[in-house]
């Protein structure tokens, strides 16, 4: 008997009607903001960390031309020198993977773009080649670094400081610091996430929980340091940090020796050639 | 504020990263010595949270947004500004070391600016003003809101010093091509109010959490970091140099004027070697004895301004040094 009134029945009409909800339309900037921001940071850290090709050199030495060639460039009073090593950076830059040159060049782009809008106005003003010269050195200068960096792993970066004689507590802080930004941005996200799905309808509050967000994985991060100091405790540590000194020189080095020395000349020649 | 290269001249960049060495031997040594080592990873974890803070985007009244330094934050939740000068630095170098984020040879003027300047001013003048008033929030943001516009003021003026000190033969500039007539306001205008707001709203809003939260956290800082005035006074002269290059800004600026017309005249016959710059960058750095006669004023200005904190900083670390061994014993029955 019960199973035919079930049989029999029919769908109420309010559930047949089709539903007309269009969620009022939210200010969604902080978060999704602070989301990509974080998430950008994480990505290059986590997922794309810097691979070294096999034939690169020594991280201390590719630190080193790195910095050379910035200089160099920086002091350079003549645009050929800077175009050269223009011509050198997009040479070297051709030998990487598209999907590594994509990801310097989009740092590159921004640099490139955004000092060429501030250095707009100078043509304004009377001083028209500067826009070339300065936008070519920034070029130059922020697809070294992105070379650099997407050439090679980053807690051999950090270690190769160690031949720079910089103290010790430095390059431990630097070690945590770049493990545990990965660790406390993945806090962060999960808070911001959580945010999110709390947030719904319209919750014009959002960006009230900002200081909660910081403030909590301000906490955490004490907490994280608490337990980090334990943990290297139970590890023997005294108060002390020794980094290892790993100044190997490796066949491969000789040929950016060379390049560092023949850059070198070039920029002496052409700085020469103008006096 | 992030300064980016080829902005400033390699030898302002030595000049500011010369200033920086003693600053931050200063402060590691500042760091070991306040810093009990049960909280030395908490340096490396505090500079990771300055660095995702930085990544947070704060939303201003009329729907803009901007991101804040926090240097004066994590100093104030350190209880150190040496802390704070560490932490914002290895955020900076991440910055510029993987990020592309401001110049690598810039390095050492945005730590001035951001981790010398911010940290030390914010801290110092947030001490004072709880120490008189008893109001730690509004300490916190008038401290920060005053450290982040000494340094983005910093910034300005190592701009803007940039086309007055650094031109061709043909007086074009060579770097930065504003003078600090453009620079000033350029930088100001953006600080002294979106920026500046940002790191006010950062700075109290983390620390009224914080201290509502655990306020024990902020309870447990290293008594011996009470500021001496002469922190201040640091700070606030090395503020003031530049800005007596500017108080004597007419007369300077003729000075530069004519200076480069006789060097111009002279170059005929010299050629252009006294361009400045290389010679300036070993002049300040390598031969500071030989640098003295006969040298520009302005380098002057710079000089005086890094030899006087570096004056201090040995003074204090000679300070420091001399109570060392108490502080070591002390350390040593911690373990």
């Amino acid at each position: 008997m019960q199973n035919q009134e079930k049989n029999n029945s029919f769908l109420p009409s309010w559930m047949c009607e089709t539903e007309q909800y269009v969620p009022s339309i939210d200010k969604d900037g902080f978060i999704t903001k602070s989301t990509q921001a974080v998430l950008g940071v994480l990505s290059k850290l986590k997922w794309k960390e810097g691979k070294d090709g096999c034939l690169s050199a020594s991280p201390s030495l590719k630190l080193c031309y790195t910095f050379l060639y910035i200089l160099l460039t920086a002091c350079s009073k003549n645009y050929v020198f800077s175009l050269i090593m223009a011509g050198g950076t997009i040479l070297a830059l051709a030998t990487y993977p598209a999907e590594t040159m994509k990801q310097i060049l989009s740092g590159t782009f921004g640099a490139v773009l955004f000092s060429a809008l501030i250095l707009l106005p100078a043509v304004f003003i009377g001083n028209p080649q500067i826009l070339l010269i300065i936008t070519t050195k920034v070029f130059v200068s922020v697809t070294l670094i992105g070379i650099l960096s997407a050439g090679t792993s980053w807690n051999k970066l950090t270690a190769s400081l160690r031949s720079f004689h910089i103290p010790d507590i430095f390059i431990f802080t630097l070690d945590i610091t770049l493990k545990y930004i990965a660790v406390l941005g993945e806090i962060c996200m999960e808070i911001l996430t959580s945010l999110r799905l709390r947030s719904v309808g319209q919750n014009r509050k959002k960006a009230q929980s900002f200081s909660g967000i910081l403030g909590i994985s301000f906490l955490k991060s004490r907490e994280m340091a608490e337990e980090m100091y334990a943990a290297m405790c139970c590890r023997g540590f005294v108060g002390e940090y020794k980094t290892q000194k790993t100044s190997t020189f490796r066949k491969q080095d000789i040929l950016s020796l060379l390049l560092m020395i023949g850059v070198t000349g070039i920029f002496i020649y052409f700085e020469g050639l103008w006096k | 504020m992030h300064i980016p290269e080829n902005y400033l001249s390699p030898s302002t960049c030595a000049v500011m990263a010369a200033a920086m060495v003693s600053v931050w031997t200063y402060s590691v040594k500042k760091v070991k010595e306040e810093i009990p080592k049960v909280k030395m990873p908490l340096l490396g974890i505090g500079a990771a949270f300055s660095f995702l803070g930085m990544m947070f985007n704060i939303p201003l009244p009329g729907g803009t947004t901007g991101h804040a330094v926090g240097g004066t934050l994590i100093a104030i939740l350190t209880g150190s500004p040496s802390a704070g000068c560490i932490a914002v630095t290895i955020a900076l170098l991440i910055q510029a070391l993987l990020f592309g984020d401001g110049g690598i040879l810039a390095f050492g003027a945005n730590c001035f600016n951001m981790a010398f300047i911010l940290p030390f001013l914010g801290f110092a003048i947030y001490k004072l003003i709880w120490e008189k008033t008893g109001k730690r929030k509004l300490a916190a943001g008038i401290g920060s809101y005053i450290g982040i516009n000494a340094a983005a003021f910093c910034a300005a003026i190592e701009f803007g010093i940039q086309p007055l000190l650094f031109t061709d033969a043909a007086g074009k500039a060579l770097y930065c091509p504003y003078p600090l007539t453009i620079s000033i306001p350029a930088m100001m205008i953006g600080h002294l109010t979106l920026f500046g707001i940002a790191e006010i709203v950062l700075t109290t809003a983390i620390l009224a959490f914080v201290e509502k939260i655990s306020p024990e956290t902020l309870e447990e800082k290293p008594a011996q970091s009470a500021f001496k005035p002469l922190y201040i006074l640091m700070a606030v002269l090395i503020i003031f140099t530049p800005l007596g290059l500017l108080a004597s800004g007419t007369a300077w600026g003729e000075w530069g004027v004519e200076e480069m017309a006789s060097l111009v005249s002279n170059g005929k016959a010299l050629g252009y070697t006294p361009a400045g710059m290389e010679k300036g960058f070993s002049l300040a750095s390598l031969f500071p004895d030989y640098s003295m006669a006969g040298m520009p004023e302005w380098i002057g200005y710079i000089l005086s301004a890094v030899v006087g904190v570096a004056i201090i900083v040995i003074f204090f670390k000679l300070l420091a040094g001399s109570k060392k061994d108490k502080i070591d014993f002390s350390k040593g029955q911690s373990v």
